[in-house]
């Protein structure tokens, strides 16, 4: 686009000569260069208001003891919270942990299954449309909604619980209430809400793969799984690697449902580094510590995003 | 040039005119507030919001707003487990209403963050002085970090264990008289196949200050502080009462306690499927409503089992608040004393059935019928009993008691001890102790 508006921008004889340009396109050329300038403006001011100024305040807040419960307690500690944060808090490695196991859990999980019901989605069969309109009801609605839902079927009075000691299986039982089976009880409602999400972009981008390259693949003898293997997984890639990205960055951020659902328990089992973040922060009130764990989780999102994005591009190249 | 004339002209115009606007506006706003020539919109938000406070706040409200058509009352309930979080947060967004039910524990960390107004001169000028109860007032005054009066005390409350007389009655139990008394009822009361359990365990949010009735009673420790102000919590007979209490869950409870707030925990109650539930007397009118009246009965936090010695923990101050952040700072303390007049605080206390904060109010006929209200001021004013303060005061101490509800759960989970706990717990109120004597310099 710009070297069109270059090709089409006229030149003064006297400038394309080498000697002094005449006035009227020395006005037009300053025009041309106040203009690009002035297109980027809004974008430069609201890029600085909404994402430089609250950066920047919470790499200012992480250099201080500042907790909002003792505001005279409040001074510059440079490095400090960051000292602790790495080896004097067992909790930020533990809440780490989580969150590698939750991100990945999710995305793989996601992936595969949205993946399948994509495949499953673009056939034809009666009904379709209708079964794609309530598949994708779950990304719809919010995750406080999606755990109202859940908390109902968890629940050990209303929900499966009650239905399995029903069966004849243990009374009583709360899939939210022990560590290990909580977690895994959260991976589901996430899971069922994030589902929709894969499957949608997934499906969307098989329906642009042309007919012809299958047609050409049956007729080479081809079989179903050589095709989805040598024709569908490869138009997919770029789909598969920006909607993984995506999500494994939402899903590294998640704090609606885990909040609601469980609010980081029992005992820590559900604990992720955006959930200790709210503890600190909001319930602790610690905002310089907690600012200091923001810091953590952005880096460590902006390098996994650098070296996700660069694997990406090796591979697409190699394919190449 | 003749078009930057132009411009300038009409910018001129245009800054003129604001000004003119702005000029209009501070004009507007002089004079007194709340009056038919300046009516005004004050927030007021509800610590308990739901069902059973809703209805009440806005029948008070709407007979507020009819004795002053002046002044319109905006409503904002918040669910109770959310409160604390919610003032926080307003706190830090600079968004706090005009006026708000503070609860004791939130307000000492509100005040020193300068975002409540003091009322002590307000109150010696109002027709209310005098008529607020002492005991109301000393634990008010008892809950900030400089001792000053934030929240006016619409009721000061105990903890208690509510108990199902019927189930007692018929299962031969004696009521929790003591502390041994509390753990056969709740053992008799289980019966973990039909899904019913002898007691209603608050595991989740909020579970840490139902913790401290819990330790005093059980190991009958007089003070909060020993004489070098080290907390007693580290006492070993807390850990042990605190074993004892936590050994409970998943045997005398349900599994699902470990998550509990405070609705999840009435309800469970409520719903008939525990026999007893710890909390204070707000919960009152929900049993009521449940079973009707004389089912759910309160009984004081039980006696030490070895001593026989009732240790009980002054109760929690809880009231109407005025903002600094507060626009309409008069029309929010006209509001303020009307929650707090004689009226107004008899039908919310006996709504509620709570110890009202009025004096007068607790000369009401209703007050002595009332059998959960005169078992606690019984107990409070039993000169055999010991009352243990906890340090509401340290801007700390809800911070402490969020930060320990996750422990809390490990040692129901038995992924640590009681121990341990209470020794965590010990350190984290003994540095706090320790930089509020450095910055004030005493209690």
């Amino acid at each position: 686009m710009t070297s069109t508006i270059l090709a089409k921008t006229p030149v003064a004889p006297a400038a394309a000569a080498g000697g002094s340009p005449p006035r009227q396109a020395r006005k037009r050329r300053g025009r041309w260069f106040r203009g690009p300038y002035g297109l980027i403006t809004p974008a430069i001011v609201l890029i600085t208001v909404f994402i430089a100024v609250p950066v920047g305040t919470v790499v200012y807040f992480s250099l201080f003891q500042y907790n909002l419960s003792k505001p005279w307690a409040t001074k510059f500690i440079g490095l400090d919270n960051f000292h602790t944060m790495l080896f004097d808090d067992p909790q930020f490695w533990s809440s780490l942990g989580i969150t590698s196991v939750w991100v990945v859990a999710e995305v793989v999980l996601q992936l595969v299954l949205g993946l399948a019901l994509a495949l499953l989605l673009n056939r034809v069969f009666r009904g379709r449309a209708l079964v794609r309109a309530l598949m994708f009801a779950p990304w719809a609605i919010s995750g406080v909604l999606a755990t109202q839902i859940w908390l109902l079927i968890y629940n050990p009075t209303t929900g499966i619980a009650d239905v399995l000691s029903q069966l004849g299986a243990q009374s009583g039982f709360a899939p939210l209430a022990a560590g290990g089976s909580a977690f895994w009880a959260a991976v589901i409602a996430e899971l069922w809400r994030g589902l929709p999400f894969f499957a949608i972009m997934l499906l969307a981008d098989m329906q642009s793969i042309p007919k012809d390259v299958y047609e050409a693949a049956d007729v080479d003898g081809a079989s179903a799984f050589k095709q989805f293997r040598y024709v569908t997984l490869p138009y997919l890639r770029e789909a598969i690697i920006i909607t993984t990205l995506l999500r494994a960055v939402w899903e590294f951020n998640n704090v609606d449902l885990l909040y609601t659902l469980t609010g980081g328990g029992p005992a820590g089992a559900t604990t992720t580094l955006p959930l200790y973040i709210v503890n600190e922060a909001v319930g602790a009130r610690n905002f310089g510590y907690g600012s200091a764990l923001t810091i953590a989780g952005f880096v460590i999102l902006l390098v996994f995003s650098m070296i996700y994005l660069y694997f990406g591009r090796a591979s697409r190249k190699e394919s190449k | 040039m003749k078009r930057n004339r132009v411009l300038k002209g009409l910018a001129l115009v245009a800054a003129t005119s604001l000004l003119g606007g702005l000029a209009a506006c501070s004009s507007s706003s002089g004079g007194d507030e709340g009056t038919a020539e300046n009516p005004v919109t004050i927030t007021f938000w509800d610590n308990n919001g739901g069902p059973d406070r809703t209805p009440l706040y806005q029948d008070i409200i709407s007979k507020f707003e009819a004795q002053n058509p002046a002044i319109k009352v905006d409503y904002v309930g918040i669910p109770a487990s959310d409160a604390a979080t919610k003032y926080q947060t307003a706190v830090a967004g600079g968004s706090t209403p005009d006026v708000g039910i503070v609860v004791g524990w939130m307000a000492s960390s509100l005040a020193a963050q300068s975002a409540l107004t003091p009322l002590d001169d307000m109150l010696s000028s109002s027709d209310l002085n005098g008529h607020i109860a002492e005991d109301a007032l000393t634990a008010a005054h008892g809950s900030s970090f400089d001792h000053k009066l934030y929240i006016l005390p619409m009721t000061a409350t105990p903890d208690t264990i509510w108990y199902r007389q019927d189930q007692f009655k018929a299962a031969g139990v004696s009521p929790p008289d003591t502390w041994a008394d509390f753990y056969t009822a709740a053992k008799t009361l289980t019966n973990s196949g039909a899904g019913q359990y002898g007691f209603a365990m608050r595991g989740g949010a909020g579970s840490v200050n139902q913790l401290v009735p819990v330790a005093y009673s059980c190991s009958a420790i007089s003070s909060f502080f020993d004489a070098d102000d080290k907390t007693t919590l580290s006492d070993p007979k807390v850990a042990s009462c605190l074993q004892q209490f936590a050994d409970i869950y998943n045997v005398d409870t349900s599994q699902a306690d470990v998550s509990y707030a405070y609705q999840d925990m009435i309800t469970a109650f409520d719903s008939g499927k525990a026999a007893m539930v710890q909390h204070n007397l707000g919960s009152a009118a929900n049993h009521v409503k449940a079973f009707g009246e004389g089912v759910a009965v309160a009984a004081p936090m039980p006696a030490a089992t070895s001593s026989g010695a009732r240790t009980l923990v002054a109760p929690t101050p809880e009231g109407p608040a005025v903002f600094s952040g507060s626009k309409h700072p008069d029309p929010a303390w006209k509001f303020t004393q009307f929650l707090l007049s004689h009226d107004i605080n008899s039908q919310w206390n006996q709504t509620t059935n709570q110890i009202p904060g009025n004096s007068d109010s607790r000369a009401d006929a209703w007050v002595a019928g009332n059998q959960p209200i005169s078992v606690s001021i019984d107990a409070l004013g039993d000169k055999a009993n010991t009352i243990v303060t906890s340090p509401l005061y340290l801007p700390d101490w809800n911070s402490i008691l969020t930060d320990m509800a996750q422990e809390w759960q490990a040692v129901l989970l038995k992924q640590t001890t009681a121990q341990q706990f209470a020794s965590d717990w010990a350190d984290k109120v003994n540095t706090a102790e320790a930089e509020y004597q450095t910055q004030f310099g005493g209690k």
